[in-house]
């Protein structure tokens, strides 16, 4: 049903086999708000929500190509990335730490800003358990900043005036105090 | 405030609408300090994290995932003078694979200070046995060192560890016969007397919860030989019924306690150790009663209210936290830095899931004293 795609990609993002294996199996195709081109294996597109839903419920022919308009290219690799993951996981029974090893490598290199909008990302596209992780992630990394930080993070204007600010902090100051001693 | 207002635009490269449910996602899974912190952030934040339905969606996130349940799981306890109370993080507990090195697994603890700043410094308070935990609150009883006309006295409180809300309840003193039952009543800071003739003679002090009902140890002062029961009030209906004992020799004493989910008798056979305890697996079920056998002989012997697939928090002797794993018998022992006991002796102790519920939100559970004045019991 579905032809190789190789031809047409100018970028091909894919963790996996060589070519000639490739073109065995099923491919489906996304292009992002960027322009980059993506073959997803079929098991890991059907992770996505969004994608499955849009290929099955209309039975469309897995040739055409699906927009992502609100999808940056790097965190199409990031998401392809994880779902892959995920599925190869599926089939081991005890994926514990290889999970946990795999989770902390993959949030390494991301900025906080970068992990949001990549949250914001697998929202969107609907995968649940990538959502999950991705919202315990950020908060992990931000339980030890202060006010200013979380402000500037997520764009949230302080509309306190500066008694009322003080008021507030002056309900919990102990909440303020020793924020690099936390340990947990 | 609508969707709208909560709707966050993320600055810099991107410019994205990072939609509300998401901050509610992330800010659900973080522990009550830093949120009691971001309260300051915006006017929004901090009605958000006030508001009744997130503090509700805050609560669950602990019992539908692991990791947050980890961070905010605590034991609590008092020293042997008890007169300081220790939060102990035993949410670790929950992942460390038990094999390998240890035998001394060695957990911090910190001083509730705020709990003694609330009350005049006069000396050192005695933070008596009283020390209840009950899904997020603790329910405790300072006695004043100062003795008053009156005797000592016993200021009673309901605090929140985490938010660091701290109530006091009101006692009422009456001195009447036998057992009487007093409902009290957070909203309107009052007791209400139960209705009824409870003819029992208690045998132990300090109810223990479980299931909706409080129980003591007693026994039936109209019975020609009474014998020992439990009796078991219901909170919702305000009844009192019996529970039957498991078949203990009476020469033994026994203490009530609760292991897991079930009523708990250990045997305290006289200056000897034991290694049995009964549960009650099936509840008010008198055959359901089942011994257990511990490797680790004891004289005192308690769950701490915390357990794990394979282990349970077990306290021997006051003096030990020890994961036991009832299914082989092996036992690894927990050692608690920092501590300033002077012979490592736990006073009381209890678990408490942190959470952000305040005061206000108890106003529908209420808390049962018994009162017993028996100094003239009728026979």
């Amino acid at each position: 049903m579905s032809t190789s795609t190789d031809n047409n990609a100018s970028i091909t993002q894919e963790s996996g086999p060589s070519a000639a294996v490739q073109d065995i199996q099923k491919k489906i195709v996304v292009r992002t708000a960027d322009g980059e081109v993506f073959n997803l294996k079929e098991e890991v597109a059907m992770e996505i929500d969004i994608i499955k839903t849009f290929f099955q419920e209309d039975s469309i022919s897995y040739e055409t190509v699906m927009p992502l308009p609100n999808v940056e290219g790097w965190e199409m690799v990031k998401v392809i990335e994880y779902c892959t993951k995920h599925v190869e996981l599926k089939h081991k029974v005890d994926g514990y730490k290889e999970r946990k090893a795999f989770q902390a490598l993959f949030v390494q290199n991301l900025s906080t800003k970068s992990l949001l909008a990549l949250t914001n990302t697998a929202n969107y596209l609907e995968v649940k358990y990538l959502l999950d992780f991705l919202c315990q992630a950020v908060s992990e990394q931000i339980k030890n900043k202060d006010v200013d930080y979380v402000r500037e993070l997520f764009g949230v204007e302080n509309d306190f005036n500066d008694e009322e600010y003080e008021q507030v902090k002056a309900e919990a100051p102990w909440a303020h105090e020793n924020l690099n001693n936390d340990l947990h | 405030m609508t969707m709208e207002d909560r709707r966050v635009k993320l600055t810099g490269n991107q410019n994205v609408d990072l939609p509300a449910e998401i901050i509610d996602e992330i800010l659900s899974r973080l522990p009550v300090k830093p949120l009691c912190r971001f309260k300051c952030v915006s006017k929004s934040w901090r009605s958000l994290i006030s508001d009744p339905d997130f503090i509700a969606m805050h609560s669950s996130k602990a019992f539908e995932i692991k990791d947050v349940l980890s961070q905010r799981l605590k034991l609590l306890f008092t020293d042997r003078e008890s007169d300081c109370v220790y939060s102990l993080d035993v949410g670790q507990l929950l992942n460390h694979n038990h094999n390998v090195e240890v035998d001394g697994l060695v957990a911090t603890s910190a001083e509730l200070d705020f709990v003694f700043d609330n009350l005049p410094r006069r000396g050192r308070y005695n933070c008596t046995g009283l020390v209840h935990t009950c899904n997020s609150f603790l329910f405790f009883q300072i006695t004043d060192p100062i003795e008053t006309n009156n005797g000592f006295v016993h200021n009673h409180l309901i605090t929140n560890p985490a938010t660091r809300e701290l109530k006091k309840v009101y006692n009422i003193h009456d001195n009447i016969c036998g057992i009487v039952f007093s409902v009290y009543t957070l909203e309107t800071s009052s007791w209400r007397r139960v209705e009824g003739e409870f003819l029992y003679f208690p045998i132990s002090i300090g109810g223990i919860v479980l299931n909706g009902h409080v129980h003591w140890l007693a026994v039936f002062e109209a019975k020609q030989d009474p014998s020992l029961l439990i009796i078991s009030f219901n909170l919702a209906k305000e009844e009192v019924r019996e529970i039957p004992l498991p078949p203990i020799r009476r020469e033994y004493s026994s203490r009530l306690g609760v292991f897991r989910n079930w009523l708990c008798i250990t045997l305290e056979p006289g200056g000897c150790k034991s290694t049995e305890f009964w549960v009650m697996k099936e509840y008010g079920v008198r055959e359901s009663w089942t011994k257990m056998q511990v490797s680790k002989p004891y004289q005192e012997l308690s769950h701490s209210g915390f357990w794990t697939e394979s282990h349970d928090l077990m306290v021997f002797d006051k003096s030990s936290l020890v994961m036991y794993n009832f299914n082989d018998g092996t036992f690894w022992n927990l050692s608690i830095g920092d501590i300033t006991t002077a012979d490592g002796y736990f006073g009381s102790f209890g678990i408490y899931v942190e959470s952000l519920a305040s005061n206000a939100s108890l106003k529908n559970m209420r808390e049962v004293e018994k009162i017993d004045e028996s100094t003239q019991w009728h026979p």
